[in-house]
């Protein structure tokens, strides 16, 4: 049994998960749940698609090319609006850059499917 | 489940995207036409620089209609940083043909966003593109008549004073 904020499991659904982290979905706030390596994060659409973003933003192979700017590989990302930080490296840049990709992959599919059954019977 | 992506924004991340692409691709022709403006009225040919000032503010209103769209859709509109600006040429004739070259290149990457509106059945957008598209007849019209000149004026002797003079009479009446 789920809980956030004090509502159950039923307005909560999971959009993906792997080894690394999940995503749900909340209706009733019309928000994601975003939980990577043990740390859980509440975004709207927008923020979701922000983090998206500057998680693609960031050129993997530039961090291990020799005359690299930042040897260390890390990456911190912050979302405006939220009060959550990201420290990676490049390895979980990869990891929750996979989480994200796939958890869009599924809300396009949810979004293909709303389009055929719900759209269509109106129709 | 709700969803949510559809219930933020009209357009898909996809077309958004190439929206902003575009939107990019507009401010570069933007800064692009007016640093051939700054070129030509240093080189002497002031009705040429006064066409491209004119172009450089049509191509900003395209980037402005673009960039309202986007966000009255629901999506996040970016703003462009604009970088490459050419600022030397090595002749009159090479300013046109850049002109010609800018805005072929303008009509193709809107050719590729219907493409992907058609695919996706964005109708909605492709109605808003409709008036860029018969916007590029317009201005693919203009650049290639203006690089034209060159051939039926020519440029010997006072050939590229006579272009400069009659590149403003250049104008494109369609029958829509």
């Amino acid at each position: 049994m789920i809980y956030f904020c004090g509502m159950s499991c039923a307005t909560f659904q999971e959009v993906f998960s792997n080894n690394s982290g999940v995503v749900y979905q909340c209706d009733l706030e019309s928000c994601f749940y975003v939980e990577f390596e043990g740390k859980r994060a509440k975004y709207s659409v927008r923020n979701l698609m922000q983090l998206k973003r500057k998680l693609d933003h960031f050129k993997i192979e530039e961090i291990f090319a020799v005359d690299s700017l930042n040897p260390s590989g890390v990456e911190i990302v912050t979302i405006s609006t939220t009060n959550y930080c990201y420290i990676l490296n490049p390895l979980q840049i990869i990891r929750f850059r996979e989480l994200l990709d796939q958890t869009f992959f599924n809300l396009h599919v949810n979004q293909v499917l709303k389009d055929c059954l719900q759209y269509a019977v109106l129709a | 489940m709700k969803d949510l992506l559809r219930v933020k924004s009209l357009i898909s991340t996809e077309v958004e995207s190439l929206l902003n692409s575009q939107v990019k691709k507009e401010a570069h022709s933007c800064a692009q036409y007016l640093a051939v403006a700054s070129w030509c009225d240093q080189n002497g040919f002031d009705n040429s620089a006064d066409y491209f000032f004119k172009q450089s503010d049509e191509e900003r209103t395209h980037q402005l209609k673009l960039f309202k769209y986007i966000l009255d859709m629901g999506g996040h509109a970016i703003s462009p940083e604009v970088d490459d600006i050419r600022i030397e040429f090595n002749s009159f004739r090479e300013v046109f043909e850049q002109a010609l070259e800018m805005e072929i290149a303008i009509t193709q990457s809107f050719k590729k966003i219907a493409a992907a509106c058609h695919k996706e059945q964005d109708y909605v957008t492709m109605e808003f593109l409709n008036w860029f598209l018969k916007e590029q007849r317009e201005e693919e019209y203009k650049a290639r008549r203006a690089l034209e000149l060159f051939n039926i004026i020519g440029e010997e002797a006072t050939g590229l004073w006579e272009i400069d003079k009659t590149i403003p009479k250049i104008s494109y009446t369609s029958e829509d």
